[in-house]
């Protein structure tokens, strides 16, 4: 094989040796004509980079392809079939030979360029294609060795090559920005491995079958052939089936509303429905737990948002949800659409009653009296939220100047019955009451009650610790750690209050592989149930090493005569014992879209008084408190 | 004693064109045996069978226990020498002997550079400036430096000069028939060859469609002069008309006992017998000659 290698390279050395000195060549002549204002080194890189994008491609093709065309020439088979080696070895060589001169200028590329990428960041597109790179080399190299071969012809090799490589790396490349862009709608590592391995394999399969054909006139020659160019063919089927299955499952994606700006819970308070959108069509739809669901935008082509074929791109909506007596209202905008606001049910339907400019910010805010606030550069003006098909009635609020006034507008409006506290110094003060709270960390803003079961309590942090503030004018130290409600202390569905510390640490555990070691950010709640019950410290060490959650973002759903549910990195639902967190169970979720992978989606999940909703890549899902499963949209 | 080469029933199609047809052919050790056909009968695709070159639609071949696979390492174990000998323009003679000794582990350097000499052949001469003779020799050389048992000779003479042929027919095949290797022939002046057959094999038909051996053509083809009044007889087979003019008749007889049954004809009472020459006798066995 080496004497082959070297009789290849002796072939080749000449166009070789002229590629690599144009390569070379380019350092003096990219000083020479570098801008004054331009570096030295500047100007190299960016000549080494137009090698790398342009150069080095087109010097594969040009080996490659005339290496193919000279091993299926008459000549070069006179000469050296005779040898004693198979016609494999003497394609092999060739092809090798190719491949390992296309190396070496990359290498030399790369070494002028210090062995190091001349850009300070890489946009994740630009990653894709840089991982991709070295694949596409050698596919482009030894596709453009086996298409010359089979068509006896550099030229159209080339040029079929060229065009095969392209259709094939575009889906590829797609493929991997999709996936870190959005999440892992398929298995696309898979999928792309496959790709690969049927770009490689397949051109050296049909070299095989050819050269049987072609050099030894090997019988069933017709269906050699075809087998032939349906190796060739397969990596670009196998790249555009993948690239049509991405299409087919994006359509398929579905996830929550991220909310609006200010309200605690996110706005998308639980309730007996989830508001969920399919990014990659634009559609917006509210489903029940019964599968009842209404379509409130249908996205695609009726609206602004184009579904895109080739890379198929999500376009976030975000939105708010405020139930009040007599129905519900939701406001909601896709990125870079008017608002649309709806109010209705899903028994009467929804009913769309204004639509707002995008470049305002809108909120919806509850209270008494339920209404809408806007700004715009005009100020900030308000709105009731009347049933009926009433006009909203749009009020100026000359009061408000900033953000923070507005947050504190909306937050006296909201608190409503809930009760509104505020601070003078370090005592807390609501209607006739007060609580001296030691070190309290007050803000500017009032503090919002919470409801028990003994009537309206307040969470104060503290610089000791966090402070509950008891309807019978007590102030006592919940725990000792910084809980605020709305920051980091939350509210379940059915009113408990929770919030988590975490603890970290490294574990190491010998298993069947060997050691391993890996980081452990495990969550240690502190809950505060509707009834009053303080539950401190709470760990479910257990659920989570069966669950295999290491990342610390489980959250609690729902805690219920002594049961807590936790949503375990929407992976699992896991119903844990309070008294014996060993107890449990957990029930497997379906897989989710972009968990993890967008900062504006903490979740997939929403708790109703029922169960949960999954907005799952592959539509919406309820399991019920007994891990029971459905599939509704 | 087992044959060095065994062919058995071999086929070869081109498409629809049926090229062998059942072939089956053998050599033993030492033998020298030509393959006799006219253009396009498949002898140079016999020969691509055997090399491995060609892979046979079905049959068998079996060359010193091997048999074809697409290895190519039967072509380890043959000399061969084509119809139209090529080799890389840019290597020189030296370096295609280097180059090619890689390849052979019994390949003889010495040996390849003596034979250089002796046909007057330089080894710095680029082998794309040789004229077809140098690139004959340069062929013949590169087919038995490594001493190979067995050589196929596709049309070893064909387009060279006279000086170079007889170089290589007085020279190396003698040599090599000889020194006991196992040859293959195949020449259209089968004639010249005549000298070192052990047997002639008549390809006609995608078969062998006869097997002479070389005693035979020498001793027992005749040719028949006689004068005859009122046109040629009816004869046999293995009686061929060699043309004549008027009342003279000349004839090609194979076969001492064809020979003998046309004498029993009164006519031929005076007829004037002779050897028949190789290279008359080989256009015979080619049916160049019109049968009787």
């Amino acid at each position: 094989m080496i004497n082959l290698i070297k009789l290849n390279f002796r072939k080749s050395r000449l166009s070789f040796a002229v590629l690599l000195l144009a390569v070379l060549a380019s350092v003096p002549l990219s000083l020479a004509l570098k801008a004054n204002a331009m570096a030295a080194a500047e100007a190299i890189n960016l000549a080494m980079v137009y090698w790398a994008l342009v150069g080095i491609p087109l010097s594969a093709l040009a080996l490659s392809a005339i290496a193919g065309a000279d091993a299926a020439s008459g000549d070069t088979r006179s000469v050296e079939q005779p040898l004693p080696v198979s016609q494999g070895w003497l394609l092999s060589a060739s092809a090798g030979v190719a491949l390992l001169e296309v190396g070496a200028l990359v290498l030399a590329v790369y070494a002028v360029m210090g062995f190091t990428l001349p850009f300070e960041t890489l946009n994740f597109a630009q990653k894709h294609a840089y991982r991709l790179y070295v694949f596409s080399a050698a596919f482009l190299t030894i596709y453009g060795f086996a298409v010359s071969y089979a068509f006896r012809n550099a030229v159209a090799g080339a040029a079929l090559a060229a065009a095969a490589v392209l259709t094939v790396v575009y889906p590829v490349l797609m493929m991997s920005v999709l996936q870190s862009i959005t999440f892992e709608l398929i298995s696309l590592t898979g999928l792309k491995l496959a790709v690969a391995g049927l770009a490689l394999a397949g051109a050296a399969g049909a070299l095989k079958l050819l050269s049987g054909v072609y050099a030894r006139h090997e019988k069933n020659a017709a269906v050699k052939i075809t087998a032939a160019a349906l190796l060739l063919a397969s990596p670009v089927l196998a790249s555009l089936a993948g690239l049509s299955l991405v299409n087919h499952r994006a359509r398929q994606v579905t996830g929550p509303v991220p909310a609006y700006r200010f309200s605690p819970s996110g706005g998308m308070e639980g309730g007996e429905f989830m508001l969920v959108q399919k990014p990659f069509t634009g559609e917006v739809l509210v489903a029940d737990t019964d599968g009842n669901n209404a379509v409130l935008d249908r996205g695609g082509d009726a609206g602004r948002i184009k579904f895109g074929y080739l890379l198929p791109s999500p376009t976030f909506t975000r939105a708010q949800v405020l139930r009040v007596s007599g129905g519900t209202w939701i406001i909601f905008s896709k990125y870079g659409n008017d608002h649309k606001l709806f109010s209705g049910s899903l028994k009467e339907g929804f009913v769309q009653r204004a639509e707002m400019n995008s470049r305002w910010d809108c909120e919806l805010v509850g209270g008494e009296k339920p209404g809408i606030v806007v700004s715009h550069s005009g100020g900030y003006f308000y709105a009731l939220l009347q049933e009926g098909k009433k006009e909203l009635k749009w009020e100026k609020l000359p009061a408000l100047k900033t953000p923070e006034e507005l947050r504190a507008f909306v937050v006296r409006k909201e608190a409503g019955a809930a009760g509104l506290a505020r601070f003078e110094g370090k005592t807390l003060v609501y209607k006739n009451k007060s609580w001296p709270v030691p070190g309290a960390l007050g803000t500017k803003f009032p503090a919002e009650g919470l409801k028990l079961a003994d009537g309206l309590n307040f969470i104060v942090p503290a610089k000791t610790g966090t402070y509950l503030c008891r309807p019978d004018g007590k102030a006592k130290m919940l725990w000792p750690h910084y809980f605020r409600l709305g920051q980091n202390f939350y509210v379940t569905t059915e009113g408990t209050a929770w919030g988590t510390t975490i603890s970290h640490s490294r574990i190491t555990e010998t298993g069947l592989t060997g050691r391993r070691s890996y980081d452990f950010d495990e969550p240690i709640f502190y809950i505060l149930t509707r009834k009053g019950t303080e539950l401190s410290g709470v760990q479910i060490r257990s659920a989570l090493k069966k669950a295999g959650a290491t990342d610390g973002t489980t959250s609690l759903l729902r805690a219920e005569g002594g049961t807590l549910w936790f949503n375990i990195e929407d992976r699992y639902l896991a119903r844990v014992n309070a008294a014996n967190t060993n107890e449990f169970a957990l029930w497997k979720l379906p897989a989710s879209a972009w968990r993890g992978k967008h900062a504006l989606f903490s979740t997939n999940v929403s708790a109703s008084s029922r169960g949960i909703f999954m907005a799952a890549v592959d539509g919406i899902y309820f399991m019920d408190w007994k891990g029971k499963l459905k599939k509704l949209v | 004693m087992n044959n060095i080469l065994e062919v058995k029933d071999l086929r070869k199609a081109f498409g629809r064109h049926e090229v062998l047809k059942g072939l089956s052919l053998s050599c033993a050790p030492g033998e020298v045996v030509g393959i006799l056909g006219r253009n396009g009968t498949g002898k140079t695709t016999l020969f691509n069978v055997m090399l491995d070159l060609v892979a046979a639609d079905c049959g068998g071949v079996e060359i010193m226990g091997l048999s074809p696979d697409g290895s190519g390492k039967l072509r380890g174990l043959i000399g061969y020498v084509p119809e139209k000998p090529a080799f890389h323009p840019f290597m020189s003679v030296r370096e295609v002997l280097e180059f090619r000794a890689k390849f052979f582990p019994l390949w003889n350097m010495g040996k390849a550079e003596e034979l250089c000499k002796k046909l007057e052949l330089d080894l710095s001469a680029k082998t794309g400036r040789l004229s077809k003779g140098g690139i004959a020799k340069l062929a013949w050389i590169a087919a038995v430096a490594h001493n190979p048992a067995l050589l196929l000779l596709d049309e070893p003479t064909s387009g060279l000069d006279y000086l170079v042929r007889d170089h290589i027919l007085s020279g190396l095949i003698s040599e090599l028939a000889e020194g006991g290797k196992s040859i293959i022939v195949s020449n259209h002046r089968m004639g010249e060859m005549g000298g070192i057959l052990d047997r002639v094999c008549l390809l006609k038909d995608g078969v062998i469609k006869a097997d002479y051996t070389a005693d035979f053509v020498k001793t027992e083809a005749f040719r028949v002069s006689a004068r005859l009044e009122g046109g040629l007889p009816e004869a046999g087979p293995g009686v061929s008309s060699l043309g004549g003019s008027g009342p003279l008749a000349e004839l090609a007889v194979l076969g001492r006992a064809n020979l003998e049954r046309l004498k029993a004809d009164p006519r031929f009472s005076e007829a004037e017998i002779s050897p028949l020459e190789l290279d008359a006798a080989f256009k015979v066995m080619l049916g160049e000659r019109e049968a009787l």
